[in-house]
């Protein structure tokens, strides 16, 4: 069992002015999956490093079950890394980085033996043991590294995008067995990416990062439906949702000039000019008296989807239809938006105009 | 292509190059193992196979074996050295240090200088009465041997300047090498809480193997061929205590112009080379890891 | 990035200073005493530094032998032996990377042996054909018997596998024959592996003493080494000459320690980079 309280954590490097890390809060309860998802350089894995004590902490605090954790070294913090280039010892037998970390705590041979083999029965690898890494595929690899951070029971799993040097394809396998993994062993862990897929698949609950700064905290379902700001909004999910200016009268919402784009989401305090966004699923085709006009500048034909670009008032944007629709470029559609879909955001501040307690529901 | 046009390049490219190497390297070579069956003298016009009695006579003498342990002994405690302190003195180099191509500039600074010049000015710190070494050995009441006259510490006097001018030429391999190993291999051993040792055995090392491998053979080359140091500061002697078997070949050869004997040991020596580096490189599947 | 504290930072630099000046100090020792009179070098207990330097005593050196034709000779000798050792090796390699011919293999076995064998075991033959050349006590001997090294030929080969196939092909459409090729590709191309290979090779031979004693015998012909150590040897050991080969051999080491400070980084980078033999 692990829980991991942070606290204001923050982080500043010696030459450096700005802070890479602002005062980070979260409280992570047991057997939680966590997702950190952001672009690079948005502070991911330094806050990842930070909590495996391999970055030393400048500000805030760091609590694991209970214990302030800021000074304690990486081995007694109880934590198992997985990084993103497997740092498996090429010198070692699949075996052995497995057994590794045993190996140094000094267990004993029959123990790490059976540890080992259980350990390898669980991601079957019992037919590799014997092999070195470089006799691996990227996939035996990763699940080699995975090995050495289950074998040893630790209370809590980090991991450094441990899929992003796999092709597509393997990704979504390895994913779906972590997440297996995860299920079976119930061990609490903090996962990061820049993949929003990921995220969104594996998260119990997703911290979105930029900059240094938390953007939101939620699960995916709460991320993708009712992002906070603009950034949340447009780095989950794909296609990114449309952005486009539009204006909030008291009972409705329309294009900058006047025209009607549909009803309020929601009750709005705030009047004027705003931007909306849709996600691309959320355009549906209507017909020729009632739709909105959209020339096609270019279609993207993905087999279980139809994409369809254009621009709409000088925005881009782009629908998400079923593929059975018969679209070509150059051609006129006729769209809506499906009600009750929209987000609006400050055109200023970027900030959803959306309620906080609504959102909450 | 005509063949003519490629044969014609072919000599230019190959022929020309080729014509120093055949003659300074290949053919001597040849030549010196035609000429270890014989008992010419360099001045006489005339000389006589003599078969295998110059190898006879060098594998009974007491002074091939004399010579092999020396050469055994000097190559042996210089490599070690070399690579421990290369070793070392590339592990304190840490990535974060400040300064650092100016440790590595004063660290490798005696590979440059000449052997010859580094020698006498060694031969100096030896001077058993007023040199700098005996008398720092002097504070602290330690025994202050006569280095280069003591048949007893008179190869250890060598081995030491050879270390010296070898070991900064070790570090920066080693330091090429460590810089190649991954980090997270160290924070892997970090998480785990592998202390210094640990780390060492089983990250270090292994992951350097390849280097070592690389530097034990190249060392051992040079130092069979080590001539420069012996030469300045002790003649092979006192009592044949320094005598390699290189020094012992060049004696043989310019000193006492004994050319067959000389170059069979010169064969002998080849000979050993190459036994010694096969040794070495098939031994070493057991302990490099690439 | 590992996080290394403070106090382990210090203990890295305090043990490089220690190792640093361990290193040096021989240099610094030998500077030191060439300064020095024959009383204070011979001073117990130690007289570190001079309490006026004797700069008569690089005058009183070079009154005694020519040290300053010396360094010609072995710079000059040095200069002309790299060159030649680049070009040629430059060819052989073009050949070994860049052509198919037969016995190709057997080439370049029979050159990664020579790489490993002692030098020395040619010193006889080798000996007689620069006899047989009329060559002895030249520097032109000394220059022809060294102008073929296996240790370039190995270097240059490898810096030539590195550069990429595209850009030879490309040369090759434009038509670029194979002189063209090695000399605006190739050679352009490793610019800065030839001129550390350049570098290390100038030290060696610069270096160089065994071979060298062998070839030259009269004293306008002697390089820095062979030069320095007939000093050392016939001027004994006697208190008033130390000074004196100290000063002597400050001028034998001081155009290396001059072109290592200003081409050090060559040197660092270079010769791991390269696999160089020592």
């Amino acid at each position: 069992m692990s829980k991991i309280k942070m606290l204001h954590l923050s982080k500043q490097y010696d030459k450096q002015k700005d802070n890479v890390i602002h005062d980070f809060n979260l409280e992570i309860k047991d057997k939680e999956f966590i997702v950190f998802v952001g672009p690079s350089g948005c502070g991911k894995s330094t806050t990842l490093r930070m909590i495996a004590g391999l970055e030393s902490i400048t500000g805030g605090e760091l609590w694991m079950d209970g214990v302030l954790v800021n000074d304690i070294p990486p081995k007694d913090r109880d934590m198992a890394m997985v990084f993103q280039n497997y740092a498996l010892f090429p010198h070692l037998t699949v075996f052995d980085n497995i057994a590794f970390g045993l190996k140094i705590r000094k267990v004993k041979r029959d123990v790490i033996k059976q540890k080992v083999e259980k350990t390898a029965e669980i991601l079957e690898l019992t037919s590799y043991l014997k092999r070195k890494p470089k006799e691996l595929s990227g996939g035996q690899r990763q699940r080699v590294a995975l090995g050495r951070a289950i074998v040893r029971d630790a209370n809590l799993f980090l991991m450094d995008e441990p899929l992003s040097n796999l092709d597509a394809k393997l990704r979504v396998q390895m994913r779906e067995e972590i997440i297996n993994l995860h299920k079976r062993l119930g061990t609490t862990t903090i996962y990061v990416t820049h993949d929003q897929t990921e995220a969104m698949t594996m998260a119990s609950r997703i911290v979105v990062l930029k900059d240094g700064h938390v953007q939101q905290i939620g699960t995916p379902k709460e991320i993708y439906n009712h992002p906070e700001n603009m950034f949340v909004a447009s780095f989950i999910g794909a296609p990114a949702m449309n952005f486009f200016k539009g204006m909030i009268t008291p009972d409705q919402l329309t294009f900058s000039n006047g025209n009607r784009i549909g009803a309020l989401p929601a009750a709005i305090d705030k009047q004027g000019e705003a931007i909306i966004g849709i996600r691309p699923e959320d355009i549906i085709l209507a017909n020729k008296e009632t739709g909105i006009p959209l020339q096609v500048d270019y279609t993207e034909m993905l087999g279980s989807d139809l994409y369809v670009y254009g621009k709409l008032h000088g925005d881009s944007i782009v629908v998400r239809l079923r593929p059975d629709h018969d679209v070509v470029t150059g051609e006129i559609i006729y769209i809506e938006f499906a009600s009750n879909k929209f987000h609006l955001f400050d055109p200023i501040t970027e900030q959803s105009l959306l309620h906080r307690e609504e959102l909450k529901q | 292509m005509n063949r003519f046009g490629n044969a014609g390049k072919l000599l230019f490219f190959v022929g020309i190059p080729m014509i120093p190497l055949v003659v300074f390297w290949f053919v001597p070579m040849a030549v010196s193992v035609w000429l270890s069956f014989t008992n010419w003298d360099y001045i006489s016009p005339t000389f006589d196979y003599v078969g295998i009695e110059n190898y006879a006579s060098a594998l009974t003498s007491a002074d091939f074996y004399n010579a092999l342990k020396n050469t055994i002994f000097f190559g042996f405690w210089t490599i070690l050295p070399t690579i421990i302190f290369g070793l070392l003195l590339a592990l304190l180099l840490r990535k974060g240090l400040k300064g650092l191509t100016g440790f590595k500039a004063f660290l490798f600074a005696p590979w440059i200088t000449p052997m010859v010049a580094m020698s006498i000015v060694w031969s100096w710190i030896y001077e058993p009465d007023v040199g700098l070494l005996n008398q720092i050995l002097g504070w602290f009441n330690l025994r202050q041997p006569s280095w280069l006259t003591d048949s007893e510490m008179a190869m250890w006097a060598i081995i030491i300047v050879t270390v010296w001018k070898n070991a900064g030429w070790a570090m920066l391999f080693y330091a090429d090498a460590l810089s190649k190993i991954p980090d997270e291999l160290y924070e892997v051993g970090n998480i785990e809480g592998a202390g210094w040792l640990q780390r060492m055995k089983t990250i270090v090392i292994p992951l350097v193997s390849p280097t070592t491998l690389f530097l034990i053979i190249i060392s051992a080359i040079d130092s069979i061929q080590a001539y420069d140091q012996i030469q300045v500061m002790t003649q092979g002697g006192p009592a044949g205590s320094t005598r390699t078997l290189l020094y012992l070949y060049y004696q043989m050869a310019f000193e006492q112009f004994n050319m067959g004997q000389a170059t069979a040991l010169a064969t002998l020596i080849v000979i050993l080379t190459g036994v010694l580096a096969l040794i070495m490189f098939y031994g070493s599947k057991r302990w490099v890891h690439y | 990035m590992e996080m290394v504290s403070r106090s382990r930072k210090m203990i890295h630099y305090a043990l490089l200073t220690i190792f640093s000046i361990v290193m040096v100090f021989p240099l610094v020792w030998m500077f030191l005493s060439a300064l020095k009179t024959p009383e204070e070098i011979f001073a117990v207990p130690l007289d570190w530094l001079p309490s006026n330097p004797q700069w008569g005593n690089f005058a009183g050196a070079l009154e005694l032998a020519p040290f300053g034709l010396y360094i010609f000779n072995s710079t000059f000798t040095a200069i002309v032996i790299v060159f030649f050792q680049i070009i040629l090796s430059s060819m052989i390699a073009y050949a070994l990377t860049q052509m198919t011919f037969k016995g190709k293999k057997l080439l370049f076995n029979s050159i990664l042996i020579t790489y490993m064998l002692p030098a020395a075991a040619t010193y006889v033959p080798s000996y007689v054909i620069v006899a047989k050349l009329g060559l002895l006590d030249t520097l032109a001997g000394i220059i022809i018997s060294n102008i073929a090294s296996v240790f370039t030929i190995f270097l240059m080969r490898q810096a030539f596998m590195q550069v990429p196939k595209e850009m030879i092909e490309a040369a090759r459409s434009e038509g670029a024959n194979d002189f063209a090729v090695l000399r605006k590709v190739m050679m352009p191309m490793c610019k800065s592996s030839i001129f550390t290979v350049g570098l290390i090779s100038f030290v060696q031979m610069y270096n160089n003493y065994l071979w060298p004693s062998l070839i030259v015998n009269s004293q306008e012909n002697y390089l820095i080494t062979v030069g320095l150590n007939r000093f050392f040897t016939t001027s004994g050991t006697f208190a008033d000459q130390w000074p004196l080969i100290m000063a002597a051999s400050v001028l034998a080491v001081l155009p290396l320690l001059i072109l290592f400070v200003l081409l050090q980084k060559w040197f660092i980078k270079g010769i791991s980079d390269s696999g160089v033999k020592g």
